[in-house]
C-alpha cells in the first residue's frame, strides 16, 4: 500500500499524509489535498509522491487543523486561474498563443504536446484578459472545431511534472492492473476502484472505456480510486 | 470585489462559455489602416482586450472601402468583435459618430456609379474620361485648323502688318497648348458638395 508524501520542491524527505484526495481531470488542472500530521504549513513549490505517482505542484491554501495541517496543492506554478495577458496574433501556429499562455502564467508547456496540433495556423487569435486556464479551454475548443480535428479527441491538461500537455488524445491502455471494482454507477458511468497503486491516469483506457476523470483517495489503509469514464 | 459564496458560481457559469467574451463587440480607437484600406490596427478602451492588428473591416455595404484620415484629434473609434464568437475571427465594424474630416476617400472598386451628396440632385456625375476623349476628338480638326489659320496670318503680317504677329502667333501656341495639355486634366480625386 503506497503512502503519499509531501516533501518541497527538490528534497529527499518529507511529510507522510494521513489522508491524501488527489483530483486529475483528463482537462484542466489536478489538484490534491493533503492532511499532514505537522504544526509547519508547507510552502510554495512541492513535490508529492504517492506510489508510482510524482506530482510537482504549488501550495496553493494551507491551513491548521486539529493535529495537524490541512494542505491544498496546485499542479505546476498553480497560476492558470489568474489573468492572462491580453495578446493579439495574426496567423499563428497554436503553440505560440498556448505558449505564451502558459509562460505569463509561469507554467511551461511539455515536450510531449501533440506536434500536429501545436503546428496548426489559425487565422488570427485574441487571448483576452480573463482567466488563463478558460482562455486555454477556449484555445483547445477552437482547434477541437477545426474540420480536420474533428474527428480526435482533444484535451489538455496539466501533467504530474507540472508542465502544460495539450494534443489528441491516445487513450493509451492505464498501467494499472492490480484492482477491483467497489462500486459502480453504470447510469453515471462512474467506477470506484479498490487498488494497491494509485495508477489510473486520465486520458488512458481502463475496461475497454476510456477514463476522463480520476480522484485518488489515500489513507494508510487503503486506496480508492474513483473513475469517470468518458461519455 | 468578489463573494466567496457567488464567486466559485459565477467563475463556473463563465468556465461553462468561456466563448462568451467573444460575444460582446467592444469600443476601440482605430491607429492605423492598411494600404489597401481594407484592415486596421485598433487599440480596445477595455483593458481586457490586446491592442488588435490586421483587423478586418466590415462596413455593411458591399465592396466599400474607406480611407482614413488618422489623427490624434479627433479620433475614429469603431466597434471590434468576433465573428461566430470564434477567437480566430476578429472584425471592426460599427464607426462611432465621427469628424467627416476623417474619411478621406470612399472607394467602390466593382461598381461604377458614385451618388454622393444627393438629396434631390438632377445633375449627374459625368463619365469624364469619355467625356473628354470624345470632345477632344470633335475639336481636333477644327482647332488644328484654327491653329494653323493663326501660324499662316502670323507669317503675313509683313510690313505694315508686323505688330500683329506676335498676337497671331500666340494665339496658334495657346490653341495648341491647351488642347494638349487638357486631357490630363481630370481627376481621381472628386469633392462633392
Amino acid at each position: 500500500m503506497a503512502s503519499v508524501v509531501l516533501r518541497p520542491a527538490g528534497a529527499t524527505s518529507g511529510l507522510a499524509a494521513s489522508l491524501a484526495v488527489i483530483t486529475m481531470p483528463r482537462i484542466g488542472v489536478w489538484h490534491a489535498t493533503l492532511h499532514l500530521a505537522s504544526e509547519v504549513k508547507p510552502k510554495g513549490r512541492v513535490e508529492i509522491q504517492a506510489g508510482p505517482l510524482a506530482l510537482s505542484g504549488t501550495v496553493d491554501r494551507v491551513g491548521l487543523e486539529a493535529g495537524g495541517v490541512r494542505v491544498r496543492v496546485v499542479a505546476g506554478a498553480g497560476r492558470l486561474g489568474n489573468a492572462a495577458k491580453p495578446r493579439h496574433y495574426t496567423s499563428p501556429v497554436v503553440r505560440m498563443p498556448l505558449d505564451d499562455l502558459a509562460r505569463d502564467a509561469g507554467e511551461s508547456l511539455s515536450p510531449t504536446c501533440d506536434a500536429a496540433v501545436m503546428n496548426r495556423t489559425l487565422l488570427a487569435w485574441t487571448t483576452l484578459g480573463v482567466g488563463t486556464g478558460a482562455m486555454i479551454s477556449t484555445l483547445m475548443e477552437v482547434v477541437s472545431d477545426l474540420p480536420e480535428l474533428a474527428k480526435d479527441d482533444l484535451g489538455w491538461r496539466l501533467l504530474g511534472d507540472g508542465t502544460l500537455w495539450a494534443g489528441r488524445e491516445t487513450w493509451p491502455a492505464s498501467l494499472a492492473t492490480d484492482y477491483r471494482i467497489v462500486e459502480q454507477s453504470p447510469e453515471d458511468d462512474v467506477l470506484v476502484l479498490g487498488v494497491t497503486l494509485p495508477e489510473v491516469l486520465p486520458g488512458t483506457t481502463l475496461l475497454e472505456r476510456h477514463v476522463d476523470s480520476v480522484e485518488h483517495t489515500v489513507t494508510p489503509d487503503q486506496i480508492l480510486t474513483r473513475v469517470w469514464l468518458a461519455s | 470585489m468578489k463573494c466567496r459564496l457567488t464567486g466559485p458560481l459565477l467563475a463556473l457559469a463563465r468556465h461553462s462559455d468561456t466563448r462568451s467574451p467573444y460575444r460582446a463587440s467592444y469600443r476601440a480607437r482605430v491607429v492605423s489602416q492598411s494600404a489597401d484600406w481594407l484592415r486596421v490596427d485598433v487599440q480596445p478602451d477595455d483593458p481586457l482586450l490586446p491592442v488588435m492588428a490586421n483587423v478586418y473591416l466590415h462596413h455593411g455595404v458591399p465592396g466599400l472601402r474607406v480611407k482614413l484620415r488618422l489623427r490624434d484629434e479627433p479620433p475614429v473609434f469603431v466597434m471590434v468583435g468576433w465573428l461566430d464568437g470564434s477567437p480566430t475571427k476578429p472584425f471592426a465594424a460599427i464607426w462611432a459618430p465621427t469628424s467627416p474630416s476623417n474619411v478621406e476617400a470612399l472607394a467602390f472598386p466593382t461598381q461604377d456609379r458614385l451618388d454622393l451628396g444627393q438629396r434631390d440632385a438632377i445633375d449627374a456625375v459625368i463619365k469624364g474620361t469619355a467625356y473628354r476623349e470624345a470632345e477632344q476628338e470633335m475639336n481636333g480638326a477644327p482647332l488644328v485648323g484654327l491653329a494653323a489659320t493663326y501660324s499662316a496670318m502670323a507669317l503675313l503680317c509683313v510690313g505694315p502688318l508686323l505688330p500683329l504677329k506676335p498676337g497671331f502667333t500666340a494665339l496658334a501656341k495657346a490653341i495648341t497648348t491647351f488642347e494638349a495639355k487638357s486631357e490630363t486634366f481630370l481627376s481621381e480625386i472628386v469633392r462633392t458638395g
